[in-house]
């Protein structure tokens, strides 16, 4: 038997290709995912492991939640560390501070876009987490060194001055050495500055104040028992880690995102490619045995078993899974590679990578994925295969009996779609957590793949009369006689086209959804803004407090709305974002929906009262009147009294708004997150734009846009991720394409004598060339306007569960048909080869008989 | 491509071949499949190409209908000679000037019989399909199965349909490769009517290989291949002569 599938493997050497490859790309894709995301996890270990690795202790303060990351980082009193350098054991202790800050060379504002511009404090030895490059660390004050990558990027030598942006504006500083991160692979864009301890306090605001204490214990002493001899002296608002401790906390806390965001979700897509890859293995196999039902006949004939035929069958698939499984494993070591560069693309520098390792465990994964979806795939096929009765080795055209439940399967079908549009329903209506449900739907989303997969074959005369409708109204035949093959096995066009549906409603969904997001986005920005001038900060820092005054002071500007928040927890320990504004500037510069008091509610908002939005009040069961605790990150408490409810789902969502002097007393952030501005009455916006963000030039951090040039930036935001994830279907899509190729090379083989009796009586070679690749194009059709509907269909139904988040319901006419005509292409494309074969044959073979 | 009738009305032999050579392989291991065959077959005229398997009877079929190359010789159809066309202009000979009939049938398993019978009508882009398609059907009593798939046609009918598709183009020369080959007595028997219908009543030249007897009984015409040489062509035999006549080439 072994032998046998090997014999046959060889002998339909493109065709057992074209199916490894269908399921390989999936393969490669699932590898790539878990080579990239421990890329890039074992880049910050590295990172922080050589950060930490002079540090025994470290001192910070405690927080109990994630509150606005490296924007809001919380301090403790530089007094402490008298307190630390006396607890029995410490060699050393020294304060640390890290901000974000950006270096400013030539006037020019050095952004990175993807990763962190930090500015740290220069500790003494053994902690210093960079190494010397060139120079010598900066000793007095307006003195820096930076990181050797941005010296050399930007062509700066020893002795060159540059500018350094914090929170007090743009300093100006002299370079006298440049550092590297020693034993790490590569920092990504991030930018360093090290400049001396009072320099980063004074420019940042934190004098008397560190985000942390280094420590270094005496000989013998180990850093566990120093940590808890400090911890016992130290109030218990400070935490007290180990070096390597903490190193392994910020390393775990970085790559959360990575691992609990970026893993799943590239798996996702891998698994599409798979699912995709499946129906195409399911396809093709179900075809091979309706081709070779005298062959397994015969071995049925001389004494095989059922078993054994359904083996050979299964047999095969195992092998193509085994090969697409091997070289899918370093088709994934590629993809990670893509990967990475479509990162950098997209957020240059944003990403460190350390290189890539061939693990076991991933090894095993790809042989294990290929293994087991090619065998489920092959599993219905074989199953019919060893149905095949030993007298169709005699005759011509026998026929496989029907199962028993064959004729059920339409029911099926509709229980399956039943059952995915449930699930959907379900994951749409439950309160569980945002990953559970987004799992639940996507499970409904596939079921309903699986029954339109199941329930187009009933579809595929009447679709195929549609789409083939101008190709049989072109001159010739080739038209009305593709359009006649594609509907012969409704069954066999329904699971090719159904494989090109899968990526293209994909495609579809989520540019549907996305086209909403944006509309949900854009139109709270119109609806809720009423100012004329958005101020944000680049590269996700804060905008400096000072900057404020700037606008203000700006000739033509009329009010201006600094916005500050942060993150909190109830008391029951839901989260909420607090926002902190000038309420008499709130109420004339926002305009909210009110379910409960006015835009007046606003006007009175006092340090003890907030307006909290309608949603998050619904989830705490707060109503006006009654009062709200909130507590910050590092344990403060703050009441307000609800002094009204308003809508909005997109900007001050999930929470509430009090007075700055109300977020003040509990809040620590002192940068607004953004500023609103309104300009004159019959003032140019934007020539008042301008003269803004001249005002704000000593604050480059600060970027100053119109409303709708705001509205644009989100939008190309959501362009960006929207092109990361039309890439990765792209592959799903691609998988498809050698699914059609598979099939009409098959059938091709199927029909040689009739195409060969097609030429004998006058089909020119072009016109079958032709009629192939109508056929192709209607299949491709088939499945690009049912993965269409399918799509836009889910969108809707994903955006009615969702319309409480805001989320509306636009389709985008243009991506829509755009993506219509990529699958009439790619029908073209997968046309060439099978198409060529076609052509190739000898009219000759039609009179050929057997 | 000219119209149909006036090239039948044309003066010349409907298809003529010169010194027609044929060579599979080369060097010690060649066959000649034919050699140096010169034939000529009139317009009107029912032929039957006899000969034992291996005679070379197929391979002339083949290369008089532009379907195999000859590697020496050349074949003229209608007047037009085959050598030096490219496969594009082969191709559309073939669809005006020559029908086929096909042992195995050959028709197009998921269209009905009339639309099989259109085929070569759609494929050379004509616009009066209709008319001529039930013109036809008609002809080969077939009017009343029409709509029916090959596969709810009897052995029979599926030839007659293939005699009606070949028909329809009004081709010069119809090609029949063992006609009757896979059918029973009398079904054969109504095909090779129609055969000498067309030829009798419409002028086709029809010329049609075969190994019954008394199918070649029934042409005007009987050509003996043997080891790729003609070994005799005589016209007006009955089918105890022709039988005789391949027993002394095929002892077997």
């Amino acid at each position: 038997m072994i032998r046998l599938i090997f014999a046959g493997l060889r002998q339909r050497k493109l065709r057992a290709a074209l199916t490894a490859i269908a399921i390989l790309l999936g393969v490669a894709m699932v590898t790539g995912t878990l080579v990239l995301t421990s890329q890039i996890t074992r880049a910050f270990d590295e990172i922080f492991q050589a950060a930490n690795s002079g540090v025994d202790v470290r001192v910070s303060p405690r927080v109990d939640f994630e509150s606005g990351g490296l924007r809001n980082v919380p301090t403790l009193p530089e007094s402490l560390v008298d307190e630390v350098r006396a607890v029995d054991g410490v060699k050393k202790a020294a304060p640390e501070l890290a901000a974000l800050g950006s270096p400013v060379v030539n006037g020019e504002y050095v952004q990175s876009t993807g990763a962190p511009s930090f500015v740290f404090s220069l500790a003494p030895e053994p902690f210093r987490a960079t190494q010397l490059a060139s120079g010598r660390y900066p000793i007095r004050t307006g003195e820096v060194a930076v990181n050797e990558g941005l010296a050399s990027s930007q062509g700066l030598s020893l002795g060159s001055r540059l500018g350094v942006a914090t929170r007090t504006g743009v300093t100006p500083v002299t370079l006298t050495g440049t550092v590297t991160f020693a034993n790490v692979s590569s920092i990504g864009g991030t930018t360093i500055v090290i400049a001396t301890k009072d320099d980063v306090q004074r420019w940042f605001r934190l004098e008397g104040r560190a985000n942390s204490i280094a420590v270094q214990a005496q000989p013998g002493v180990s850093p566990q028992l120093l940590a808890r001899r400090i911890a016992a002296a130290l109030p218990t608002s400070v935490e007290v880690r180990t070096g390597q401790q903490d190193a392994a906390d910020q390393a775990k806390q970085t790559t959360q995102a990575i691992n609990d965001f970026l893993r799943p979700a590239l798996l996702a897509f891998g698994v599409i490619a798979l699912f995709v890859g499946a129906f195409i293995i399911f396809n093709t196999f179900t075809i091979t045995v309706a081709q070779r039902l005298r062959e397994l006949g015969l071995l049925r004939t001389i004494g095989a078993s059922r078993r054994q035929v359904m083996a050979s069958v299964v047999g095969e698939a195992f092998v193509i899974g085994l090969v697409a499984g091997i070289v899918g494993l370093f088709a994934g070591y590629g993809f990670a590679a893509l990967l990475v560069w479509v990162f950098d693309l997209l957020l240059p520098g944003g990403i460190p990578v350390a290189s890539a390792e061939l693990s076991a465990r991933i090894a095993l994964t790809a042989l294990l994925v290929g293994v087991v979806v090619s065998v489920l795939a092959a599993l219905i096929p074989a199953v019919r295969a060893s149905r095949v009765p030993p007298i169709a080795a005699l005759r011509e055209g026998a026929e496989i009996p029907r199962g028993r439940f064959s004729r059920f399967a339409p029911v099926i079908s509709g229980v399956i779609a039943v059952g995915g549009i449930t699930l959907i329903a379900v994951g749409l209506q439950s309160g569980s957590g945002a990953t559970q449900r987004l799992l639940v739907m996507a499970l409904g989303a596939l079921l309903v793949f699986i029954a339109t997969g199941g329930l187009l074959r009933y579809l595929v005369p009447f679709l195929a009369r549609i789409i083939g409708w101008p190709l049989e109204h072109l001159p010739g035949a080739s038209g009305r006689l593709a359009r006649q093959n594609a509907t012969r096995n409704p069954a066999r066009t329904a699971a090719t086209a159904a494989a090109l549906m899968i990526g293209i409603g994909l495609v579809a969904f989520v540019a549907v959804f996305a086209q909403g997001l944006k509309a949900s986005v854009t139109g709270a920005i119109d609806d809720t803004l009423r100012g004329d001038l958005i101020i944000s900060g680049k590269s996700f820092q804060p905008i400096p407090a000072g900057s404020v005054g700037a606008v203000r002071s700006t000739p033509g500007v009329a009010r201006v709305v600094p916005v500050f928040t942060d993150a909190a927890r109830t008391e029951s320990g839901d989260r909420a974002t607090v926002f902190g504004v000038d309420p008499a500037a709130a109420a004339d510069g926002l305009s909210f929906e009110w379910v409960d008091g006015s835009a007046q509610s606003l006007r009175d908002l006092d340090p003890s009262s907030a307006v909290l939005e309608e949603e998050f009040a619904q989830g705490i069961g707060a109503s006006a009147g009654s009062t709200v605790t909130l507590r910050t990150s590092t344990g403060r408490t703050g009441s307000y009294r609800v002094a009204g409810i308003y809508k909005d789902q997109i900007l001050f969502n999930n929470g509430l708004i009090t007075s700055e002097d109300g977020f003040r007393r509990v809040f620590s952030a002192r940068d607004p997150v953004f500023v609103l501005a309104t300009v004159d009455p019959g003032r140019d916006p934007v020539a008042v734009k301008d003269a803004v963000s001249r005002s704000l030039a000593p604050f480059p951090v600060a970027e100053v846009r119109t409303n709708a040039e705001y509205r644009d930036e989100i939008s190309s935001r959501v362009d960006s991720i929207l092109y990361l994830l039309y890439v990765l279907l792209a592959m799903s899509v691609v998988i498809s394409l050698f699914g059609i190729v598979n099939t009409l090379v098959l059938s091709i083989t199927e029909r040689t004598r009739e195409i060969g009796m097609l030429r004998a009586i006058g089909l020119t070679r072009s016109e079958l060339r032709r009629m192939v690749r109508y056929e192709s194009v209607i299949t491709s059709g088939i499945g690009g306007v049912i993965g269409i509907i399918i799509g836009v269909v889910l969108a809707w139904v994903f955006s009615l569960g969702l319309a409480e988040e805001g989320i509306v319901f636009r389709i985008p006419w243009v991506q829509l048909v755009v993506l219509l005509v990529v699958a009439v292409i790619a029908g073209v494309l997968a046309a060439v080869l099978p198409a060529r074969r076609a052509a190739r044959l000898d009219p000759l073979d039609a009179l050929h008989y057997e | 491509m000219g119209d149909a009738t006036a090239r039948n009305g044309g003066t010349g032999p409907a298809v003529e071949a010169e010194g027609l050579g044929r060579r599979y392989g080369a060097g010690e291991a060649a066959i000649d499949a034919l050699a140096d065959v010169t034939i000529a077959f009139p317009r009107g005229q029912f032929a039957a190409v006899m000969g034992p398997s291996g005679s070379g009877k197929s391979t002339l079929l083949h290369c008089l209908a532009g379907l195999d190359r000859p590697t020496s010789g050349t074949v003229v159809i209608d007047g037009t000679p085959l050598a030096g066309l490219s496969d594009r202009d082969l191709t559309v000979l073939r669809r005006s000037a020559i029908g086929f009939i096909f042992q195995s049938f050959n028709l197009l398993p998921m269209i009905t019989a009339r639309e099989n019978v259109a085929l070569p009508l759609r494929i050379a882009g004509r616009s009066d399909v209709d008319e001529r398609v039930d013109a036809v059907l008609a002809d080969v009593g077939l009017s009343d199965r029409a709509s029916h798939r090959p596969a709810e046609l009897s052995g029979g009918q599926q030839q007659r349909v293939a005699i009606a598709r070949a028909l329809v183009g009004e081709p010069t020369v119809i090609f029949a490769d063992e006609p009757t080959g896979n059918l029973d007595s009398a079904s054969g028997q109504e095909i090779l009517d129609l055969l000498r219908r067309a030829a009798d009543e419409r002028g086709r030249t029809v010329v049609m290989v075969t190994h019954d007897p008394r199918a070649a009984s029934v042409a005007d015409r009987v050509v003996l291949l043997s080891d790729g040489r003609v070994v005799l062509d005589r016209s007006g035999m009955d089918a105890g002569q022709v039988y005789d006549a391949v027993r002394t080439l095929d002892p077997a």
